[in-house]
């Protein structure tokens, strides 16, 4: 009997220590229900509403807004496929990718310079990484504008080099959203390849050089691989906020060419379509998630492998 | 003897400090060769700049007579075992040991047999595809063994590998390393600051300290015969005293010593007034047995139980104090007590005189 009734004060204190442990994670599971279920929930409700031409939208269910994103209605009320905004979609992934590829090219020597340094300059060396933070990214994503212009700094030193005469415009195109992209997220790249390669074992690389590799095969079979995480990181980090970025089409692609951020920013502006802005949202949404579970999946598969 | 590393007159610098100061050495074919010396004596720098990961200041080292000190690291046939292992923490075992046979281009079929032959030869066959986390160090240890000598290098270069194992597995992995390289013939450059590790495995002992070499010798040369005072002291345990040379003849010297009593050695270059130290092992010095060239009188004033051996420390009558070891071959119920009065032994030959 007695054992039966250890047993059940056992399971009392159990039960009581769970609700403990779900009332001391109460605060994170508000912010969460605050700052992410519900305005996502928001979303999703305006997503399947009617919109309404003059603004905002009308209580009325429809999946017209998710239609939109691959068909148009023309005159006699048929579908027909239109692909303009999967273009810009397709753009979106395209650029984001090109960003995050040039900024792992150029973050990593940055990554690794900083790490061989010594313990004080390592913490100036980050701290200027991280410095353009404390300026408006509207600020500096301008600052791309002047110096890109006609007649802008770029062109001005240029010519007075004697190097160029007369310069097609390095504005409003996708080279310069480009530019500005990976001027904006190159901090997101360093940072955690350097963290990475802070905690690299720096005899590893003598090793490698020992049993006769060179310098390339060091860096692609020794230090690459042991930096992966830091890659993997860096490259999500710099990814997923270029899907939705907005200033640098808006300023540097002159509102010419969209990428998916000022596209939706546009619906819920003058184009005055909530729920196509909605739908587009989670259109974005979709894809990133589609991308970090890849992720997730590989990281999963490969941790089965080494056991 | 052929010498299959030479360094000449090599120097290193790090801003003003000198880790080495001109030194030259010759290291021969198929020899377990040691360089000994306590912290920041420029034995590792010295291991380092053969492998290829310094660059000498001045001087030059050859591998088969041929200058190698400008050539990068993975252009010398010339291995290391670090001292943490550095196996690659991404690679099973196997690719660990193949690493280097891939990087030298070496056929599929001959990588595969030879790094089956190396997991042989350490013991490790079972653990091919193992990861290095997975491992205890002593494993590790065996690992990186394999790894190095893997690509048959003309040099290994061990880099005071049994620093992190527990003293049993330290002892085993004396044996273990000395039989590989009697096995493999390859000649094993072995940085330690553990004299007894030196002693146990080395054919010969290069003894630094502050950059300079203090003595080139074989195991019982440097252990018998100290250059110098630095020597005897590193190496093993001896007493030292201050002694002045009373006479001197042709082949041997008087010393004035301060335990009253003036004793005869062989004369390695010292005249008559010359201020010396007398150094005289611990255990060269008997206790209650028979009379030998020099006897005292003295009181026990303080023991130390070993194990194998007990030290005492004696105070001579006059004052000076002498530590004397002595087996415990029979049996414990022997020792002695502090305050016993014992008689001390030793003959001229034990003791050397080296220069103050």
């Amino acid at each position: 009997m007695s054992s039966m009734n250890s047993v059940r004060a056992m399971k009392a204190r159990d039960i009581k220590e769970s609700y403990l442990n779900i009332l001391g994670l109460l605060p994170a599971y508000v912010v969460m229900l605050l700052l992410m279920i519900i305005p996502l929930g928001i979303i999703v409700y305006v997503s399947v509403m009617t919109s309404d031409p003059y603004g905002g939208f009308i209580s009325e269910f429809s999946l017209d807004s998710f239609q939109q994103i691959l068909f148009v209605t023309d005159w006699d009320n048929n579908l027909q496929l239109d692909l303009q905004y999967l273009r810009i979609i397709g753009r979106t992934v395209v650029l984001s990718l090109i960003t995050a590829i040039i900024c792992l090219c150029l973050a990593f020597p940055v990554a690794f310079y900083i790490a061989r340094q010594s313990t004080s300059r390592k913490a100036l060396l980050l701290f200027l990484v991280m410095l353009p933070f404390w300026i408006s990214m509207i600020v500096r994503v301008y600052a791309w504008v002047l110096i890109l212009s006609d007649n802008g700094v770029l062109e001005s030193v240029l010519s007075f080099l004697g190097l160029v005469d007369d310069m097609d415009s390095l504005l409003y195109n996708n080279g310069a959203m480009l530019v500005g992209m990976v001027y904006s997220y190159i901090p997101l790249m360093i940072l955690p390849i350097y963290a990475s390669i802070e905690k690299l074992d720096l005899r590893l690389i003598e090793a490698a050089s020992d049993l006769y590799a060179s310098r390339i095969n060091t860096l692609f079979r020794i230090v690459l691989p042991l930096c992966k995480p830091g890659i993997v990181a860096g490259i999500i980090l710099v990814f997923v906020p270029c899907l939705g970025t907005v200033l640098e089409p808006m300023l540097l692609g002159g509102g010419k060419t969209m990428l998916m951020g000022n596209l939706i920013q546009n619906q819920f502006g003058v184009a005055r379509n909530w729920s196509f802005g909605a739908s587009l949202t989670l259109a974005l949404l979709a894809i990133v998630m589609i991308f970090l579970m890849l992720q997730a999946l590989r990281a999963s598969r490969l941790k089965q492998q080494e056991q | 003897m052929k010498e299959i590393i030479q360094i000449k007159n090599m120097s290193k610098s790090y801003g003003s400090y000198q880790a080495i100061k001109d030194i030259s050495v010759d290291i021969y074919h198929n020899e377990f060769f040691t360089l000994l010396g306590p912290s920041g004596c420029g034995k590792t720098t010295l291991l380092r700049t053969i492998a290829g990961f310094e660059t000498p200041t001045t001087g030059t080292i050859k591998l088969h007579g041929k200058d190698i000190q400008d050539l990068p690291a993975h252009k010398r046939r010339v291995n290391t075992v670090f001292q943490n292992y550095a196996l690659f923490p991404h690679m099973n075992l196997a690719e660990n040991i193949d690493f280097g046979l891939r990087m030298l281009d070496w056929s599929a079929d001959e990588r595969a047999q030879q790094v089956g032959e190396m997991l042989d030869l350490v013991h490790m066959k079972q653990f091919a595809k193992r990861m290095p986390s997975q491992l205890s160090g002593g494993q590790q240890q065996r690992i990186a063994l394999a790894r190095a000598l893997a690509p048959q290098p003309e040099v290994l270069l061990l880099d005071e590998p049994l620093s992190a194992l527990d003293h049993k597995l330290r002892q085993d992995m004396r044996d273990e390393l000395q039989a590989l390289q009697r096995e493999t013939g390859i000649t094993f450059v072995f940085v330690t600051h553990d004299q007894e590790e030196a002693l146990a495995m080395s054919d010969r002992i290069c003894l630094l300290a502050h950059g300079e070499i203090q003595q080139l010798s074989d195991s019982i040369d440097i252990y018998e015969n100290p250059n110098n005072k630095f020597v005897a002291d590193f190496i093993g345990e001896t007493n030292f005293m201050p002694v002045s040379v009373k006479d001197r003849s042709d082949d041997a010297i008087v010393v004035d010593t301060p335990l009253g009593i003036d004793i005869k050695v062989s004369n390695t270059g010292f005249n008559k007034g010359d201020e010396a130290t007398l150094s005289l092992r611990p255990e060269k010095i008997s206790i209650n047995a028979k009379d030998l060239d020099v006897n005292l009188e003295g009181e026990v004033i303080h023991h130390r139980y070993m194990g194998g051996h007990t030290y005492y420390t004696v105070r001579v009558d006059g004052g000076h104090e002498l530590r004397v070891s002595r087996g415990n071959e029979i049996s414990n119920d022997i020792r002695f007590k502090v305050n016993e009065r014992v008689k001390l032994s030793f003959a001229y030959a034990s003791a050397r005189v080296l220069a103050a």
